[in-house]
């Protein structure tokens, strides 16, 4: 379960979130929409712990992470968090297979459990032919299924997906969203910003920001 | 996460994006390059220096300054490298580097702290000494003598062609009779500041250019001015090595009053050759040497920045993934100081690969041998190894504060 109590992130004078106070339980899928510059990115980045905020708590799984040490904060977001970002983030010189591998790498993984959990991701996303081809030469659709496997690999408990179909045409961000409810069908917890209406309805609960602050929370469940 | 692990990811990442890694390579290699070839060609000419000055001086002298006794003398010459041995008593000497000068009321410009041997000025009797070897004295009957005449009484002071010639002056018999005087400075054997003297007298006589002439460099002993022990022996010996035990004999009985020298005639003007070469080297390369390295500073630093930005998206992700601070800065330390090393391997190679090239050159343009100074190369590579981890570390503190350090997100920009 993620908490957020009371979360502030300004930038100078400039608020990006005001006093955000959210739960989302486990096993959720949440849209979060808003204009551009409401704080929806400031919100997910948060949350997933790449970002410090400047007042409040966030505390998930019982953790408050606003108060751990930072070593502790970097072990929380590889086991807890995967994250899939608008513009994918791939190592173009990195094949498919060594993008994917690295947070197997980072958890310490063996090397045969490695090439298992790799084959075993990228055959959920459909990519199992291009495991050796340069992230580079992929399709923009086939670069942000690498980005998925990669956030999906370790098998974290909620994936954060900020604009995963920001920068794909309507059928490959629809396939992205068939795989994001499918992780959510399996128990992970789904948190995606998005900027399209129909994306959002894939979506359980829609969390809507305005300059900073919860306009509505529809569908929670809390 | 194992440093070793961090270790692996780090080449793995250098071998994942060569391209980028090369060319910062490419600029460490060539400042490294530059520097070594500096290296060992100055170290090449030192030790070429130095042998020469070995092989080509023609004897060695021991120098006890005081006068030895009957017993004292008949131990030196139970030595079987001894040549001979002769004293001078009562002497005072002038002598080494002089710094001021004036004749008859006018001061003259001593340029640079120069070594014109000037002058004698014995109390009783005078000896000029030329490359250290080349004694006079009444008894020589040598006609060294081209105006005037020898020292005859204290106060007596008579001055070689060759400082003339070398402060300018073409006076020659105008000169004698007139008032003379100049201040000196006597080298410290041990490199300490020198013994500062005050000297004056009467010019008696020119000498020819034979006299008063030598070098420091090739010269230890030269004149002492009053104050210093007024008597001298000198032990020549025969050959330059194998003098071990006379050394340490000379060392026992007379302690700090001994002190040897190599000495060769004509070694001066030869000197002077491997001097100017060393000059050149020094000055000029040393010029060219500090632009190029500028140049290549900023060649590196820039190609360094232009990686951090394509690598910084990566540290992003890495630190996105549940990599903590301290790793990222082993990582990036890795990265750079393996680049830097990988660098300075090479460029050892190198560089010692085209010193030799250089040596052909030298030998078979000017037949001047350059010996490879392996110890110097050695230290040397040590020393810039040491360098580079030093450097990685630091470089790494520098971008660690500036940049890793920030959460992720911020390094996620493209
Ligand atoms: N480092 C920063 N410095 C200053 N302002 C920032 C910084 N990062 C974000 N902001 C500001 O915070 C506000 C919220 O940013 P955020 O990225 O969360 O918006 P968003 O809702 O994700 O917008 P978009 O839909 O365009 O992605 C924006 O006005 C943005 O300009
Ligand atoms: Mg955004």
């Amino acid at each position: 379960m993620i908490e957020l109590r009371n979360i502030s992130k300004n930038y100078g004078n400039f608020f990006a979130l005001s006093g955000v106070s959210l739960q989302i339980e486990d096993g959720e899928f949440v849209a979060v929409v808003g204009e551009s510059g409401s704080g929806k990115s400031t919100l997910l980045n948060l949350i997933g712990q790449i970002d410090t905020p400047s007042d409040g708590e966030i505390i998930i799984n019982g953790k408050t992470a606003t108060k751990l040490p930072e070593k502790e904060v970097a072990a929380m977001r590889n086991k807890t968090f995967g994250f899939v970002f608008q513009s994918f983030f791939l190592e173009p010189t990195y094949t498919v297979t060594q993008n994917v591998e690295i947070p197997l790498l980072l958890a310490g993984v063996k090397k045969s459990a490695r090439a298992e959990r790799v084959s075993a991701a990228l055959q959920k996303v459909g990519l199992t032919e291009k495991a050796n081809n340069k992230a580079s030469d992929l399709s923009g659709g086939e670069q942000q299924r690498v980005a998925i496997a990669r956030a999906i690999v370790n098998d974290p408990p909620v994936i954060i997906a900020d604009e995963p179909c920001g920068n794909l045409d309507t059928k490959n961000g629809d396939g992205v969203m068939q795989l994001l409810k499918e992780l959510n069908g399996e128990g992970k917890t789904v948190l995606m910003v998005t900027h399209s209406a129909e994306h959002a309805k894939w979506a359980k609960r829609i969390i809507k920001l305005c300059d900073g602050k919860v306009l509505y929370d529809e569908g929670s469940n809390v | 996460m194992k440093v070793s692990s961090i270790l692996s990811l780090s080449v793995k990442n250098i071998f994942l994006k060569k391209f980028a890694y090369l060319k910062v390579l490419a600029g460490f290699f060539f400042a490294f390059l530059i520097i070594f070839i500096v290296l060992f060609y100055s170290g090449s000419l030192s030790i070429a220096y130095k042998t020469y000055e070995n092989n080509n001086a023609d004897c060695l002298h021991y120098y006890i300054g005081k006068d030895v006794s009957a017993e004292e003398e008949l131990e030196i010459r139970a030595f079987p490298q001894v040549k001979s041995i002769w004293a001078f008593e009562n002497v005072s000497f002038a002598n080494n580097s002089v710094i001021n000068l004036q004749i008859g009321g006018s001061a003259f410009e001593i340029a640079e702290r120069s070594f014109y041997e000037i002058l004698i000025s014995p109390k009783s009797d005078y000896m000029i000494c030329e490359n250290d070897e080349i004694y006079f004295t009444a008894q020589t009957g040598e006609n060294v003598i081209l105006y005037g005449t020898q020292i005859k009484k204290h106060g007596d002071i008579v001055i070689s062609e060759d400082v003339l010639d070398n402060l300018g002056i073409t006076e020659r018999e105008e000169l004698l009779g007139k008032e003379i005087s100049f201040s000196g400075e006597l080298w410290a054997a041990d490199g300490e500041e020198g013994y500062i003297y005050n000297e004056s007298g009467i010019i008696c006589g020119i000498s020819n250019e034979k006299l008063g002439r030598y070098s420091v460099s090739a010269s230890v002993f030269g004149f002492l001015p009053d104050g210093v022990p007024a008597a001298a022996t000198y032990v020549e010996l025969k050959s330059f090595t194998g003098n071990e035990d006379f050394f340490a004999k000379m060392d026992a009985m007379f302690g700090e009053q001994v002190m040897h020298t190599f000495v060769g005639s004509g070694i001066l003007d030869d000197m002077k050759i491997v001097e100017g070469q060393e000059m050149l080297c020094n000055r000029f390369l040393s010029i060219i040497c500090t632009v190029l390295i500028a140049v290549i500073a900023i060649y590196v630093a820039s190609n360094q920045y232009y990686l951090l930005l394509k690598n910084s998206v990566f540290y992003g992700i890495l630190k996105a993934n549940g990599v903590s601070n301290r790793e990222v800065f082993l990582m990036h330390t890795f990265e750079l100081a393996i680049t830097l090393i990988v660098a300075l391997i090479i460029a050892f190679g190198a560089s010692v690969g085209l010193f030799f090239v250089i040596k052909e050159l030298f030998y078979s343009l000017m037949s001047i041998d350059l010996i490879f100074p392996a110890g110097a190369a050695v230290a040397s590579f040590f020393g810039f190894f040491a360098a580079c981890a030093a450097l990685a570390v630091l470089i790494t503190l520098f971008i660690y504060v500036k940049i890793l350090k920030k959460p992720p997100v911020r390094l996620l920009r493209k």
